[in-house]
């Protein structure tokens, strides 16, 4: 009872935190908008592609029972659409769309189909908040510092607005997070099992996760190993249990391979290889065709662009974690104190790893922005990882006033710039395209502040509710309010020693 | 018996024995190694055509083979500007058509300084106290480089320069850490070789120079420090003075490769003028452009993790202060490039920040052993996370081959270091090969068409062949049965020569290309035209 009525409470809060900037909007007759019709204006849930492209999958499957699209449909995915052998399919694995599916058929019983698809993310992410929690708990941080760990991975970086959308980024943190909290338990059957299922849902969900979870994949694996020294000769023993990482990957690979077989006619075809066509399609131009140059990068991680891309990812002001979410980096100083521990070293550098291989791969991708997009979209999986730290920074540091001080600052500032996308959209140009739109869209969140001001919101709690009452921008520092409030409260509540103790879980 | 379990059970004895062969032999492994590297590096890109692509390399091989056949072949063809080791080193080889067309007379030294050079990475680290794989990951660092791969494959000075730079560095650090006297000869001898390959060798010189003085000062005084300074200058500056005796016995002027008409600080003056020498007097732009530079050169991970080794070095107190002070030689080319970009006595182009070309970028590659050394350190000292790090580094130097990244191959290809001379010296090798007559050309503008048409160096007249180019010249009509050059281009020495002599009329061109024009003797000339080089042997 002592503790289960705080918890019922910051449940509670956390998930009217979460419900306020749901998207949505009510129609001029009163009804929700976006349940029966695809609107694609900004702000709202189909304004982008990638979650617009899942969706319509889901739409085909339900309606249609088909993997292929109708014309609508096609218009609504584009440009992340496929036009192959007369046919329109998604560009993207179907793993979000396959997942949102029963959220889907259970909403359309209700009238709101879209909401539901779109809340079955929303949910993700309250899933993910408690998976990082858990895993600052095992780390060594306390429940306190824990669980400031979570509420700032939510709602102190982009994975706020990420959680209102239908993309595969808290899909892929969910399968991430849930096969480091697996990397605790011992090596077994059903552990082997379920981190190889974990790392088949991983690549049916995107494809990058396949690199992102293979250094803890190779881990797994290695655990299997032992050595032991007899003197003469040296024991290696191979666990055999080994093999059901294989066999728990296999069904859901067999799936991909099924599902690509459908829609490109090959098991080992995927839809990304074929490439981007436009709804309607452009009329072919009669151009003479340069010869290809045999030097032109032919793979889509190129070292080239990783200078850029590492100061777009982590500096600029148009996608970086210094500019939108500075916290994140106080996570990766706890996480290089887990690795000072002999406990949790091992652990604690698969997640380094994990996150590095990350911020790598995505800094010499062709596109570190993530086009048009709030904050650091493809740095998601490393920001869910290094959130893990935070609660270990607290621990070591919370007697610093200084460290209190910087510490609730960064966070402030983090959950400040967080609320804006939460409440708009994430359509925020590159500075590359908004140097050159006719009507100038500035390439930061001061794009998003100036739908606020224009008291422009994608919230249907607001668009239902609060419009015309209460104005926009003070809903959204009340919001800001709540979280900085809620951070400090949980910080100043850390630094008091005889609370809880550690691991009380 | 155990059926979840699989068990092997291995005699220590051999592994142990194997690995600590491969200890001892490590050092030879890592040659032999290489070697194949080189060669199957070397054969690649002959076969893809790249190993000629560079302007440069194509006038390094005629520089050599000049000193061995022409109209007037000596030592003297050597010539300024460019320091001679790299041809003088060509000698033995070039006199071959093929060694000099393929470019295995300049190749062979590039390859062999690439198999030295990571020798001496590997001895570094050894003499830095890290374990073997650290030493190893050191090399292979160096190894799979894609610049360093070309640029050794190439007749092109980089790799003899990192060679003989990097020796003298370990050299030095030797001394600083065992006071042997000999290491400081050998290092004096090393520095003093690379002031004979490129003016980076003179700032580097300069720099071991002061961490000599500085560390003989601090430990024995003054008059100690005066006479360490003077032992190893007497040496290593050996090179410096045979230059400036070379350049004032052959031109005149002991400082004609600084400020002759051939010269950088001319060619230099002249991109000033047209705008395009941005770096000169801009700190932050010369930081800037070399960074990018050596950034492309060895990827941005390289880099980053280097720079961290680096300073995992300096402030590892287990290492002598000393012997610590003496490795940032190893940043010398960095400075020494910096330094150039901002006194205007270097131009480095890169792509998308100097505008759309690429034009010396293989400069950046100068750090590459450095950083190598300092990413083996690293990998060394940090022994939890040491696999991530390499893990992490397999996957970025694999889409980094994968992928071709090489900047010094896209400056090769496409960037300004190339001059596709093809048509020039087709057309050459078409209508000259079988006639008799001399060509009349600038080699200072055209040393790739005299490579490329693939024609004896002894049909060319040009600056270098003294009474030949005065006499044909002055009466281009009694000497050249053909002129390239560019008209109206007052660069083109030959046009510059031709056009006060009013001769022009007595030719027809027969072909116009973008980079030079061709011209030919008319027909009613021809009976008064030389073929044979009738002048007297020149000194």
């Amino acid at each position: 009872m002592k503790r289960t009525l705080p918890l019922m409470a910051i449940g509670l809060i956390l998930t009217a935190l979460l419900a306020m900037p749901l998207k949505g909007d009510k129609l001029p007759d009163g009804s929700l908008a976006y349940q029966q019709t695809e609107d694609t204006r900004v702000p709202g849930p189909f304004e982008s592609s990638g979650s617009s492209s899942r969706y319509a999958l889901v739409e085909a499957i339900v309606k249609s029972g088909t993997f292929f699209f109708n014309d609508v449909q096609a218009g609504l995915a584009a440009p992340d659409l496929v036009q192959y052998n007369g046919k329109y399919f998604s560009i993207f694995t179907p793993g979000v769309s396959f997942a949102v599916l029963p959220f889907y058929l259970l909403g359309n019983l209700f009238g709101i189909p879209q909401l539901a698809a779109y809340g079955a993310t929303t949910l993700v992410a309250l899933v993910n908040l408690l998976l990082v929690v858990l895993i600052a708990r095992r780390l060594g941080a306390g429940i306190i510092p824990s669980f400031i760990s979570g509420f700032i991975f939510l709602f102190g970086t982009n994975a706020l607005t990420y959680a209102l959308t239908l993309t595969q980024h808290h899909w892929s943190m969910l399968v991430i997070l849930l096969a480091i909290l697996t990397l605790f338990k011992q090596p077994g059957l059903l552990r082997n099992l379920f981190l190889g299922l974990l790392y088949g849902a991983g690549l049916l969900i995107d494809i990058p996760n396949a690199f992102i979870l293979l250094p803890l994949m190779v881990y797994a694996a290695g655990q299997h190993l032992a050595g032991i020294d007899e003197g003469r000769t040296v024991k290696i023993k191979l666990k055999l249990v080994l093999i059901f990482l294989l066999l728990g990957f296999i069904p859901l690979l067999g799936a991909f391979g099924w599902y690509n077989k459908q829609v490109t006619g090959s098991a080992t075809r995927l839809a990304q290889f074929i490439g981007r066509s436009d709804y309607p399609p452009k009329p072919k131009t009669t151009t003479e065709k340069k010869p290809p140059d045999p030097y032109a990068p032919t793979l889509p991680f190129y070292s080239r662009n990783q200078l850029n891309g590492l100061y777009i990812l982590l500096i600029s002001n148009e996608r970086g974690w210094l500019y939108y979410s500075p916290i994140v980096f106080i996570g990766m100083a706890g996480l290089f104190l887990a690795v000072k521990r002999k406990e949790t070293e091992k652990i604690a550098v698969v997640i380094l790893t994990m996150a590095g291989l990350t911020i790598t791969m995505y800094s010499s991708f062709g596109d570190p922005w993530g086009g048009w997009s709030f904050g650091p979209r493809y740095l998601l999986p490393a920001t869910a990882l290094l959130s893990t730290g935070i609660g270990l920074a607290i621990e070591r540091w919370k007697r610093s006033i200084l460290f209190g001080l910087a510490f609730l600052t960064i966070a402030g500032y983090s959950i400040y710039v967080a609320a804006f996308g939460a409440f708009t959209t994430t359509q925020v140009p590159p500075k590359q395209e908004a140097e050159h739109l006719v009507t100038f869209i500035p390439y930061t969140y001061a794009y998003n502040q100036q739908l606020i001001d224009q008291n422009k919101t994608g919230s249907l709690v607001y668009n239902l509710w609060l419009n015309g009452r209460v104005p926009l921008t003070t809903v959204v520092m009340m919001y800001q309010g709540i979280g900085i409030v809620l951070v400090s409260i949980a910080y100043t509540l850390a630094c008091r020693k005889r609370i809880f103790k550690k691991n009380d879980i | 018996m155990n059926i979840t379990e699989l068990t092997l059970t291995i005699p220590r004895q051999p592994f142990e024995r194997m690995f600590a062969w491969i200890s001892r032999h490590a050092l030879v492994l890592v040659l032999i190694f290489l070697a194949i590297i080189s060669v199957v590096s070397y054969v690649h890109f002959y076969q893809n055509g790249l190993g000629l692509a560079y302007n440069d390399a194509r006038s390094h091989l005629d520089i050599g083979r000049r000193v061995v056949e022409g109209l007037k072949p000596g030592l003297a063809q050597l010539g300024s500007v460019w320091l001679p080791l790299p041809h003088i080193l060509m000698i033995p080889m070039i006199w071959n058509d093929f060694m000099w067309h393929s470019g295995l007379a300049g190749a062979l030294q590039s390859m062999t300084s690439f198999v030295a050079t990571g020798a001496v990475i590997y001895m570094f680290l050894r003499m830095l106290g890290v374990g073997l794989l650290g030493r190893v990951f050191g090399v292979v660092v160096f190894f799979l480089n894609l610049n360093v791969l070309y640029l050794q494959s190439i007749a092109m000075t980089e790799l003899l320069l990192f060679f003989t730079m990097t020796a003298g560095v370990y050299e030095l650090t030797k001394w600083h850490k065992t006071d042997n006297i000999l290491a400081l000869i050998r290092a004096a001898f090393w520095v003093m070789l690379s002031t004979l390959i490129r003016y980076d060798g003179w700032f580097l010189l300069a720099y071991c120079a002061g961490l000599i003085v500085f560390h003989i000062w601090k430990k024995r005084g003054y008059r100690a420090a005066e006479g360490y300074f003077i032992l190893f200058c007497t040496l290593g500056s050996f090179g410096i003075f045979l230059w400036l005796l070379w350049n004032q016995l052959i031109f005149k002027d002991a400082l004609y490769f600084a400020f002759g008409p051939f010269s950088a600080h001319a060619q230099q003056a002249q991109l000033e003028t047209a705008g395009v020498l941005m770096t000169k007097k801009n700190l932050l732009l010369s930081l800037k452009i070399y960074l990018y530079a050596m950034v492309f050169n060895s990827t941005a991970y390289v880099t980053i993790l280097a720079v961290v080794g680096a300073v995992v070095l300096w402030f590892d107190k287990r290492i002598n202060p000393a012997v610590r002070l003496s490795t940032s030689a190893l940043c010398a080319p960095f400075l020494f490039n910096i330094l150039a970009l901002y006194l205007g006595h270097s131009v480095l182009f890169v792509q998308g920040i100097s505008g759309n070309t690429w034009f010396n970028v293989r400069y950046g590659a100068t750090m590459i052993p450095s950083l190598a050394i300092f990413m083996g350190y690293l990998i060394d000292r940090v022994k939890i996370g040491r696999l991530s790090l390499i893990a992490l580094y397999a996957f970025v130097i694999f889409f980094s081959v994968a992928n071709n990244d090489a900047v010094t191959i896209d400056d090769a290809r496409v960037g300004s270091s190339q001059k596709n001379v093809s048509e020039v010296s087709g057309y050459l090798k078409t209508h000259a090969a079988n006639e008799e007559g001399f060509i009349l050309i600038s080699a200072a503008s055209h040393d790739a068409i005299i490579f490329s048409s693939e024609l004896p160096m002894k049909r060319f007249i040009h600056e270098g062949t003294g009474s030949y180019w005065e006499s044909a010249t002055t009466s281009p009509d009694r000497w050249a049965r053909w002129i390239v050059m560019r008209t109206h281009d007052d660069n083109d020495l030959t046009y510059k020569a031709i056009r006060v002599t009013n001769q022009l009329s007595k030719y027809t061109m027969v072909a116009k290309f973008p980079f030079a024009d061709v011209y030919e003797l008319k027909s009613e000339y021809l009976s008064t035209l030389n073929t044979e080089p009738t002048l007297p042997k020149q000194k």
